[in-house]
């Protein structure tokens, strides 16, 4: 056990307060596939940020001129407010409609409850290309909005609903819903259910033990999809696209025309860096302000 | 307030989990609901708080009929096992979560919160949230979030089935102690009997959706109705056998296989002497004092079961002339005492308990012993199923 002398055997250490954790063996297969197609593919992306690009050749060495270029651009800034606004209302809009989805998911069973998931989760199942074509016909002046609208009498005229911020919103609303719904299922499957009784023998009306006892115990998990829908709808690049039409303009698809139509990779990439960026340091303030509203879950020595 | 049920009944689909039952529970009385796993002590606690709709019956609360009343408008507290505090709530806000309901002023909601903190002793966590409180201190938050709101009535469901036992009987003292100085009429759930015995003024022992006895925990122990009571209760040994009139000084014998062993004259309800104000024996020739035991109106003796508890046996060396002869077949060492199983020559095998004190050692399996009934026994003759009490008021 211990040499001779007293000396700790390093080997007692628990694992825990060794500064570096050797990899598992069995995970090494698949790290190491994770850094050659993902980590070094970045890398290459993001290092043409730095360096001085002439159209698709790198031609000098370190500099920041491209970001430069981009952060003094006004339709730099205002495309990515615009990103970021569509993701927030997209995140918002999913939360908004997923609360009550979920609940009712809770709430059936059997054959209804398989119905619904199947419903929720359809976006998942198909491309997004096929996603994409289908918003389009129902949102044309042809389709299957304006024909309700219009055969109801509700309108005069078909309504103009597509290539505009509302398609996209509208179509990566129903994509992302599936991602806030089954968080949440969890979260609301994982409130005891003796709190809400326990409210109610306390003399609590139906309303007041949802809002103030329910609901609050569902937000640690309502986090996972907020972070998730967030994160997603900021780097959607397909229904953005295809939706959005000519004149609609997004951060994925600016990158995407950077380094297609326009060559231009340097500036293709230092948009993408900010993009990931912006997109991670969000991530990381929300869950700051998470953490903080949900103390009362950790426990504190 | 009072608690009485008339013809309280409740089946899930055929499957019946209550039968029709009274029962009342007195103003300021700590009254237990003790018994198995599906006994139905549960789903009478939660007929009463309105979580379960009785199929028959009414649920009264002093004068009021509350059956009808849906759960969150009945003035009962019931405090769950697992406490169910709120978690996102620190424990101030948890106990004046009733109070805010009714609509206090702010002023006194403080006030109220600040009693009822001080009464369980939790006045420095005001400001913590439960998962940084151990169990002991959640259960008392819990119990004063329930006391702020003066229910009229407390109900208990097992609160203390999910601690240590060592903690479990520190908060056994604490809790009954705490009930008593509020003077609530109290109801309370448990499968522990020695809980059961400790805490209440009065026990209701359930056996699949009836009661089988309700009664002072001494009465309980003591004189049990049925073989389910005597030996839910406690350690026991239940003898079948025979009462046989006759025996020294007019009393009686019980007879098993080869052995008898004499009755005392109240070992069984009815019989002269009894304290429950039985009705004067017949005089009929000095053999009054055992008038009442396995006689009944027109009954005769019959077979009976006598209780005997294990601390009113003693082991004798074989060598002995008293009591009966037997081996070790069984030991428990409980510490403060051991356990002895002992087959009887001829008999059953009798359940002894020996204070570590007064013996001088185990003793080994196959030894030969002698088992009597020592000076404070009072065994007890079960009564015949037809003589066994129902209702309980």
């Amino acid at each position: 056990m211990t040499a001779a002398g007293g000396a700790l055997d390093a080997s007692l250490i628990e694992p825990e307060r060794r500064r570096f954790r050797a990899i598992p063996a069995p995970l090494l297969p698949a790290t190491i596939m994770m850094i050659i197609l993902l980590v070094a593919p970045l890398a290459v992306l993001l290092s043409y940020s730095v360096l001085e690009v002439n159209g698709a050749a790198v031609e000098g060495g370190i500099s920041f001129a491209t970001f430069g270029r981009l952060l003094s651009s006004r339709y730099f800034w205002f495309l990515f407010g615009r990103t970021f606004a569509i993701a927030l209302g997209v995140t918002l809009l999913c939360l908004v409609i997923g609360y009550p989805i979920a609940f009712l998911i809770t709430r059936v069973h059997g054959w209804l409850r398989a119905v619904i998931l199947v419903a929720v989760a359809a976006p998942l199942l198909t491309s997004g290309i096929i996603r994409a074509f289908a918003w389009i016909v129902i949102l044309g002046k042809q389709g299957l909005v304006n024909f309700a609208l219009t055969s109801t009498g509700l309108v005069d005229e078909p309504v103009s609903l597509l290539f505009q911020v509302r398609s996209v919103v509208i179509g990566m609303t129903q994509l992302l819903l599936p991602f806030m719904v089954i968080p949440l299922i969890s979260a609301i499957q994982d409130v005891p259910a003796e709190t809400t009784h326990a409210a109610r023998n306390l003399g609590a009306s139906e309303f007041r033990i949802f809002w103030r006892v329910l609901i609050p115990q569902t937000v640690p998990g309502a986090a996972a999809g907020i972070t998730l829908v967030f994160a997603l709808g900021y780097s959607e690049f397909t229904l953005a696209m295809l939706l959005g039409g000519g004149s609609f303009n997004y951060l994925s698809i600016y990158i995407y025309d950077s380094m297609t139509s326009l060559l231009d990779w340097g500036r293709g990439a230092a948009a993408a860096a900010l993009l990931l960026a912006s997109s991670l340091l969000t991530v990381v303030i929300l869950n700051l302000v998470v953490r903080r509203l949900t103390r009362w879950s950790r426990q504190i020595n | 307030m009072e608690i009485v049920l008339t013809g309280v009944a409740k089946s899930y689909g055929d499957q019946p989990a209550l039968y029709p039952l009274d029962l009342t529970v007195k103003e300021g009385e700590f009254v237990t609901l003790l018994g198995p796993s599906g006994c139905g002590k549960t789903t009478l606690l939660r007929i009463i708080a309105g979580f379960v709709t009785p199929n028959q019956g009414r649920v009264y609360l002093g004068d009021t009929d509350i059956t009808d009343r849906p759960a969150n408008r009945r003035e009962v507290g019931l405090l769950f096992q697992s406490y169910a505090l709120f978690p996102h709530m620190t424990v101030a806000q948890n106990v004046a979560f009733g109070l805010k309901v009714r609509r206090l002023s702010k002023r006194r909601l403080a006030e109220q919160v600040e009693r009822m903190l001080d009464l369980v002793s939790m006045s420095e966590y005001a400001g913590r949230y439960p998962k940084q409180l151990s169990g002991g201190q959640q259960q008392r938050v819990a119990l004063a979030r329930i006391l702020a709101i003066e229910p009229k009535v407390l109900l208990l469901d097992e609160p203390l089935s999910a601690l240590d036992r060592q903690l479990r009987i520190q908060m056994q003292l604490e809790l009954a102690r705490l009930i008593a100085e509020v003077g609530i009429t109290t109801m309370f759930v448990t499968h522990d009997q020695e809980e059961a015995l400790t805490m209440s003024d009065r026990i209701a022992v359930m056996d699949r959706g009836t009661i089988a006895q309700y009664d002072t925990p001494g009465e309980v122990y003591d004189h049990p109705s049925s073989e389910f009571v005597a030996s839910f209760i406690g350690r026991s040994n239940l003898i079948k056998g025979q009462v046989v009139p006759g025996g020294a000084a007019g009393g009686a014998q019980f007879r098993f296989g080869p052995h008898s062993l004499p009755l005392r004259a109240d070992a069984a309800r009815g019989a002269a002497g009894l304290a429950d104000g039985a009705e004067p024996p017949e005089a009929a020739g000095g053999r009054a004092a055992t008038s009442g035991i396995g006689h009944r109106e027109g009954g005769t003796a019959g077979e009976r079961t006598l209780l005997v508890r294990p601390d009113h046996l003693e082991l004798l060396p074989a060598t002995a002339t008293a009591g009966l002869p037997g081996t070790v077949a069984t030991f428990q060492d409980l510490g403060e005492a051991f356990i002895y199983g002992v087959d009887v020559a001829d008999g059953p095998q009798l359940t002894v308990r020996v204070p570590r004190g007064r013996s001088e050692g185990l003793l080994a399996v196959g030894t030969p012993v002698r088992v009597a009934l020592n000076e404070a026994a009072a065994e007890w003759l079960i009564p015949a199923p037809a003589d066994s009490r129902v209702g309980a008021s």
